[in-house]
């Protein structure tokens, strides 16, 4: 698929992103089928709209609203491609192909967040507590509230971290893209990047946020958190649950800043989201260096969210259908 | 036997009523019983959902295309308000394993 086809249906990348996620994603990051047991629709909408659901027996139902591909593409377009990512974007075949890969990342970012959603448990948990399914065997009491609120962080979080890792298949999808060569891990994240923040970006124009969800901002910092996870998994340690950052060398650290200055610096930059002197892009900032934010209201209520990640852990346990988070459980 | 599965959005205040009202228009159709019904919460990207999904089963030998004609006519009636049918869509046993095949409609 290339972003300039006056054909490409919309339907098309919705169906090209669920079978990403089903054929591609998922069987690389788990042995189990579980992305088999996912049916994938589209439904008719006008803003930014996805769902899942429990379906038949043991299987989840994605819908993906049918407006998301032209909403994402509608936000790329205005995107200021210069400088860094200009060079960037040459490395990848031009800026044609690197930004069909930000524009396919961000509706494959979608559609994998909704099917973090049934692998991380929220959906079996959920229908747990459904008094019209649930076997009388309820799981360990979480604030339904609470439960909500962090699972939209959690699936953001794994969408993200999860299309990172596939960087090379996400690649590979895009007609005219280069995907073998020196320097196309950094290149291929910042377009990757492009295309998530792009999509989270949107969700601010989508009006109120209704109650149980994290605002825009919170959910935008957090994913910054899961990028930081992905690119320096070695200056982190799980602790109580949740990572904390470690004691690392001087040369541990120079090696993470120039990966981020060449990649996810330049692309928040032309989203012009980074912009240090205000306290949203001192807690980005803050992010990449693997501490906590606190200078903004959404990065305080970002590390006040993550005291109860441990609870949330616990709680979700049994129900995870896929071995992403083994790390984390009992 | 041949079903046919309904999946409608629920918006609203009272669900429960919503689903009562549907049953009732299904459990309607001649030669049809409602065997199977749920309302589950669906996450979503931006906003919550519930999702009312039911199963109506044909007893006799009725072909795909008449029983899912048959619900769509019946969901061609009032339709509580905040009712949304979003899919319609017949399945068929599997003679061996119990589970269910698709059918295109």
């Amino acid at each position: 698929m290339t972003m300039g086809e006056q054909d490409l249906e919309t339907l098309t990348m919705i169906r090209v992103a669920g079978e990403f996620v089903i054929y591609v994603l998922f069987p690389g990051i788990d042995e189990t089928a579980f992305a088999e047991r996912i049916d994938w629709r589209h439904r008719d909408s006008v803003g930014l709209d996805a769902i899942i659901s429990p379906w038949r027996k043991d299987r989840y139902r994605i819908a993906i609203g049918t407006a998301v591909p032209d909403l994402i593409l509608s936000r790329l377009q205005a995107v200021n491609v210069e400088g860094e990512t200009a060079a960037r974007a040459e490395r990848l075949g031009g800026i044609e192909p690197a930004m069909t890969l930000a524009w396919f990342a961000g509706v494959a970012f979608f559609a994998t967040h909704e099917a973090c959603h049934a692998a991380a448990g929220h959906v079996a948990y959920q229908k747990a507590l459904n008094p019209e399914t649930n076997t009388g065997d309820l799981p360990r009491p979480l604030d339904l509230a609470t439960f909500r609120l962090l699972s939209e962080l959690e699936a953001d979080g794994a969408a993200a971290a999860s299309l990172l890792s596939a960087d090379y298949e996400l690649m590979r999808t895009i007609e005219g893209l280069s995907s073998d060569g020196d320097d196309r891990a950094d290149s291929a994240m910042m377009f990757i990047v492009i295309g998530v923040f792009a999509t989270l970006e949107l969700l601010a124009s989508e009006g109120p946020v209704e109650d149980g969800y994290p605002t825009p901002e919170t959910r935008y910092l957090n994913v910054v958190a899961a990028v930081f996870r992905h690119v320096a998994p070695n200056l982190l340690q799980l602790k109580s649950g949740d990572y904390v950052r470690r004691e690392a060398s001087d040369e541990e650290v120079q090696n993470v800043a120039n990966r981020f200055r060449h990649s996810v610096l330049p692309a928040l930059a032309a989203l012009n989201h980074f912009d240090v002197t205000t306290p949203f892009g001192e807690d980005i900032a803050a992010l990449l260096g693997g501490a906590v934010p606190n200078k903004s209201e959404a990065g305080r209520d970002l590390a006040r969210y993550s005291r109860d990640r441990a609870r949330f852990m616990r709680a979700l346990s049994r129900f995870r259908e896929t071995r992403m988070w083994d790390d984390f459980n009992d | 036997m041949t079903d046919v599965v309904v999946v409608m959005r629920l918006a609203g205040d009272d669900a429960d009523a919503s689903k009562q009202d549907i049953l009732a228009l299904l459990e309607g159709v001649a030669g049809a019983d409602v065997t199977d019904s749920s309302v589950d919460a669906a996450l979503g990207m931006t906003a919550k959902e519930l999702v009312l999904t039911v199963t109506i089963s044909f007893a006799t030998s009725v072909s795909a295309n008449f029983a899912t004609k048959a619900i769509e006519d019946a969901l061609q009636g009032p339709l509580p308000d905040q009712v949304t049918v979003e899919e319609i869509f017949c399945e068929t046993p599997s003679e061996n394993d119990g589970t269910v095949e698709e059918s295109p409609e």
